[in-house]
Order: C-alpha cells, then structure tokens, then sequence
C-alpha cells in the first residue's frame, strides 16, 4: 500500500496548481500594440519552472511526473469525440487547404536557417534546431541521418528542450497575437494550430476559442485534425522536404557570406534520452 | 505479469486518466463559474467517465493491434480518434448524448491538469536547457513562429481560393 501511494506528492502538487491556476484565471495582456492573453495551462507551466529553479522539488518527482503528460493528454484526444465527428462535413470541405497548410511547415525553413547562419553565423547545429519544430520525430530522423552526437544532434536537441519548457508559452502568446491582429479567418488559425504536439496545440488553439466562442466547435476540429496530420505526415515532409531544403539554403547562406560552410562535428554529449511527450 | 499490481501498466494508465478527469472537473467548475455559466463536477461527470472509458477501448484496440505481426507502432492518439470520429458523426447513435455531454467540459479546463504535470516535469530539463548555446534556443523560438505562421498564411490563401471562408 505504501508504494501504492508512492506518488502522491505529484498528484498533490498538480491539483494545487491546477487549483491555483484556475483561481488566477485569464489574463488580456497589453504590450503597446500586442496584445495577448495567458490563460490558466500558461501559469501551470510557468509554476512548473519556478519550483524547477529554487529546487523546491526533488528531480525524482520531476521524472515520475514525466510519463503521466503521455497518458493524461489523451483526455484532449477523448474531447475532440464532440467536436471531430459533427463537423466531418467542414472537415472535408476544408480538406485542400487542410493538407495544403502542412506545407506551411515548412516555411519556418525560410527564416530560421537564414538568420542563424547570416545573423548569428551558426555551423551545422542550425539545420537540426531550425529545420522543424524539434519534436519526437524530428529527433528521430536527425538521428537517424546524422546521429544525435553531431551538431544536427545538438540542434535538435536543443530545440526539443527549448520547445518543451517554452513551447506552450510562445505558442499562446503567438497565437494570440495573430488572432488580435485580424488578419486571418478562425479556420485558418485553427488549421495553423496542428503542429504535431498536443500541448502546443493547446496551448495555439486556447485563444482562438476564447476570441471566438460561437465557432469553437469547428475551430477545435480543424486544429485538433491538423494536428493528427501533421503527426501522420510530419516524418515524410522532414526526411524528404525539410531537411533537403534546409541543407541547401544552409549552402546559399555561407555563400553569401562568402565563407565555406563548416562542416558537421561529432559532440562529446552525456548519453541522450528521449522522453515521449 | 511482472510486478506489483500497482506497477501494473493499466494500472497506473487508469489512476492518471482519473486523477486527471477529477482536477479537470474541479479546473472546469471554476473556469465555467468565471465564465457566469457555472458546471459543477457532478454535471460533467458522466462525460468525464465517458472520456476516461473511451481513451481505454482505444488502448485496448491498440493493443489488439500490436500484436499482429508486423503491424507498425502507432500512436493512441489515432486509435483514439478513428474511435470518436465515429461516435460523433452522423450515423453514429450516440451523437447526441456525446456533444451535449462533453461539450460541458471546456477544452482549456481540460488541458490545465496535463500542464500541470509537465510544468512538474520541466524542471529536470532547465539544467540542459542552460547548457544549450542561446543561438540554438533563438533559432528553436523561430521554428515555433515560423511554423504557425507560415500555415496559417497558406490556410488563409486556400480557404480563400477554394470559397471555404
């Protein structure tokens, strides 16, 4: 019974800020002409690193902690069973721009490699951080390609830590400011909201519903089935687009500059693991 | 079986899917009572337990699955929703009783639990996180951008283009 109750603390802890998260509720953030909201998951995460840097909590409840996100995210999975199946019609309908829209995905390709190697002059590290949101996959092909103790290795390791401490909370604030910015339909935003991980789904997607509640039905369904695809396609549109045009605007890019571009190292890195979110 | 009950892998899929669908509950009583359109957590209980049911038929059917030989690992997620796409759409008999019930647990509600786990868990990762040159960290920050943005932009020429907005 006792090893039964072993982990207690976690769940205590989560339902504390759970609590406290909700209390403080949602907040409209105006910073000149941006203007964003926070909504209570934000606080959670930010509560998250604040116990993390004055070492409240041990490392042991960090990693038990680590495998329940897996399990619990299903949850959002089982909520969408109200939104995917009433609206299939506006699934369909929207099916071209739905799959059009993952292309998108590949303009982050178009300014992250250009401006770490022009601005920051960066060696090969910059096509594993730059060449895709650094999830799961992404580890998984770069490994594959190059081995995770090579500067690509670095790179997306490097981007898959920073994702998963501030992911959500560039996603939300992200998010939001394009939503205020009234450039773009609800539809487009949801679609844009499926990157390949549920909780900067969520996070992307919070504020379009707050921002148009009669259409969060449709919006949670474009978003949520974005992200199933992107999860389905995301390896094929790395390994056959991403990375090919990575590497070649990483060429152009020291051309440029006028300098040969460095070449790949291997890392001598602590073993790396990978946990699934 | 190896292991205590309580290491059990069910086991433990079904505390943390509960756990979650309690504070979930209790997450969306204040947030819908914030909002002026109070649920309290007896109201959302049936669609909570239907949740937590459904996310268990599709592990289930997952490893169903898994032990085809050969058959490739997927993820739940899409076990999970083949299941409730059908649930939901049209043909489907529960329909009505799954809008109106799980409508009543607000999405933000329900992603405030699963935050606060990996808010828990960041913080085995802030001591590699430092160790990471600024410039990767920089770059990373783009990709999110980069991303979002640039399907929203296609979204928003295609919908346009194809009359669906």
């Amino acid at each position: 019974m006792k090893e039964f109750l072993k982990d207690w603390k976690v769940h205590a802890l989560c339902g504390i800020m759970v609590l406290a998260a909700e209390f403080i509720g949602k907040h409209d953030v105006y910073l000149g002409p941006i203007a964003f909201t926070l909504f209570p998951m934000l606080y959670t995460i930010i509560m998250g690193i604040l116990l993390a840097l004055f070492k409240v909590i041990p490392k042991s409840m960090m990693e038990t902690a680590s495998p329940y996100i897996t399990i619990s995210v299903l949850m959002l999975g089982a909520r969408s069973a109200a939104t995917i199946g009433p609206n299939l019609g506006l699934i369909f309908t929207s099916g071209a721009a739905l799959i059009l829209q993952e292309f998108g995905n590949l303009g982050t390709v178009l300014f992250s490699i250009p401006i770490g190697v022009l601005v920051f002059g960066m060696g090969r590290s910059v096509v594993g951080a730059g060449f895709s949101i650094s999830r799961e996959g992404s580890i998984i092909v770069i490994g594959d390609m190059y081995g995770l103790d090579s500067d690509e290795g670095l790179g997306v390791m490097g981007g898959y830590i920073t994702g998963t401490i501030f992911g959500t909370i560039i996603c939300g604030i992200c998010s939001s400011v394009l939503a205020n910015t009234g450039w773009f339909h609800p539809y487009a935003l949801a679609m844009a909201c499926g990157t390949g991980s549920a909780s900067m789904m969520s996070a992307n997607v919070a504020p379009l519903l707050d921002m148009w509640p009669d259409l969060a039905d449709e919006v949670y369904a474009l978003a949520y089935s974005s992200n199933v695809l992107s999860g389905m396609d995301g390896l094929y549109m790395s390994l056959l687009l991403a990375i090919p045009m990575s590497n070649g605007l990483y060429k152009l890019c020291w051309k440029i500059r006028g300098k040969e571009p460095p070449k790949s190292h291997k890392q001598k890195v602590e073993q790396v693991d990978i946990i699934e979110y | 079986m190896t292991g205590n009950w309580y290491e059990n892998k069910w086991f433990i899929r079904i505390k943390i899917l509960v756990i979650s669908a309690v504070y979930a509950s209790i997450g969306n009583w204040i947030f819908t009572t914030k909002a002026g359109k109070p649920v309290t957590p007896g109201e959302a209980a049936p669609a909570l337990v239907v949740m937590v049911i459904l996310v268990i038929i599709a592990m289930f059917v997952q490893s169903l699955f898994e032990r085809i030989p050969k058959w490739p690992k997927l993820p739940t997620a899409l076990y999970l929703t083949l299941i409730n796409t059908y649930m939901g759409c049209d043909i489907s008999p529960f329909q009505d009783w799954i809008v109106t019930n799980i409508s009543k647990v607000e999405l933000m509600a329900l992603c405030t639990p699963i935050l606060a786990y990996a808010g828990i868990a960041i913080g085995k990762d802030l001591d590699e996180f430092k160790k990471q040159g600024v410039k990767i960290v920089i770059v990373s920050i783009l990709t999110f951008i980069g991303t979002f943005v640039g399907s929203a932009v296609i979204a928003e020429v295609v919908l346009k283009a194809t009359g669906g907005i």
